[in-house]
């Protein structure tokens, strides 16, 4: 019988898998920072959105809420790079990089000037099918890689160098994530049907969604809420996700993985100090 | 020429040659060479390169990156701006649901 491929960062539900653990074991810190980020930006855009839609001012607003948004897309960007850089040095096995001015800065410098394009690039690549799974990627990894030391420059080709690898996985991983965020997003609309006629039906408390019917579903204010909460559940996932495939597609060359493999098994079995001695 | 076979470290004559560094042409064995940026360099060019890589920042570099950053920041801008011109072109009554409410009363 076929031995199955064991090699690590190869299988797609394995790569899941890994990134569930790597989720799960990460310190509550890290979860905060991600809140921090992503969370203002969320509010922020339902906000927008629902001022957008019916308020008695919105022409005037446009033009300083898009602003605002802006920078609170930024903000997040930022931070999901911190997020994603601790993610990787715990991958990694070793300590997280401190934070100080200069790193802080290049990292939001390269974040503000790369991550906006993605705004228009992702939606237009979607739309044309194909180079969908490389427009993605290479948007994931450069939040992957965004607190690793370097030049902008730098981290645009390498993001395109590991977007670029192992396509057929990238294509196979992005099908599964978003059935997933499909399921996630059911199961989230549905909790939001399901909680106000709860509310009512145990506590007698009458909302806005109850009073509306069944026909708030449809509301574009209902369904962006859905939108955001699916994208707060899920994108932590795909956060973790890229994050081992770019930890793997740069073990190829560095041989991290083995380093972070030594490191633990060292750890496990303090006999064996000698070996964590060859690392550099 | 003698070929990479031929050839032995620089630095250790004993030494069989293991790669020829592609910046200063000289050959090394395994423990002289290592893998910077997908290329394979001596220890002398790669402290070389490195040095020289933050000697050679520009004063007008910063500039250009802060220039990409608020080009970053108008880009996000402008497609929130287009958002929001999209959303107030759709109607209220798409954006209210009651589209399809009226939909249905007419099917049924």
């Amino acid at each position: 019988m076929k031995e199955p491929n064991r090699e690590p960062g190869q299988g797609v539900f394995d790569l899941v898998e890994e990134a569930v653990h790597l989720l799960r074991g990460a310190p509550l810190q890290l979860h905060a920072a991600y809140a921090v980020g992503t969370l203002p930006f969320i509010l922020a855009f339902l906000y927008f959105w629902a001022d957008m839609r019916r308020g008695a001012f919105a022409r005037e607003h446009a033009a300083p809420g898009a602003a605002g948004m802006a920078l609170l897309f930024l903000w997040m960007k930022c931070w999901q790079a911190v997020f994603a850089g601790a993610l990787r040095a715990q991958v990694a096995g070793r300590a997280a990089e401190p934070w100080t001015l200069r790193r802080a800065g290049r990292l939001a410098l390269a974040q503000m000037a790369l991550q906006p394009s993605g705004l228009f690039a992702v939606p237009l690549a979607l739309a044309a099918a194909l180079p969908f799974p490389w427009v993605y990627g290479f948007y994931q990894n450069l939040t992957a890689g965004g607190g690793e030391p370097g030049n902008m420059g730098g981290a645009c080709k390498t993001a395109a160098a590991q977007a670029g690898q192992r396509m057929g996985q990238c294509f196979l991983l992005l099908n599964v994530l978003f059935l997933f965020a499909f399921l996630v997003w059911i199961n989230t609309v549905a909790a939001m049907a399901l909680l106000p006629a709860l509310l009512k039906m145990l506590f007698g408390v009458d909302t806005a969604f109850t009073q509306a019917g069944m026909y708030s579903v449809l509301n574009t204010t209902y369904l962006a809420c859905s939108f955001a909460l699916t994208y707060v559940f899920v994108d932590p996932l795909i956060k973790a996700v890229f994050v081992l495939r770019c930890f793997y597609a740069q073990s190829v060359g560095s041989g991290e993985d083995l380093k972070a493999e030594l490191a633990r098994l060292c750890a496990a079995s303090p006999g064996s100090p000698a070996l964590l001695e060859s690392r550099p | 020429m003698l070929s990479l076979a031929q050839q032995h470290c620089l630095n250790h004559p004993a030494r069989e040659a293991a790669a020829q560094c592609p910046e200063c042409r000289h050959f090394f064995c395994r423990e002289c060479i290592t893998e910077h940026e997908d290329r394979i360099l001596c220890a002398a060019c790669l402290r070389r390169l490195a040095q020289g890589a933050g000697a050679r920042r520009h004063p007008l570099r910063a500039l250009g990156r802060a220039g990409l950053a608020v080009g970053g920041l108008l880009t996000a801008a402008l497609f929130f701006y287009c958002l929001a011109q999209l959303l107030l072109l759709i109607p209220a009554a798409w954006h209210d649901g009651t589209l399809w409410k009226s939909f249905w009363s007419t099917v049924e």
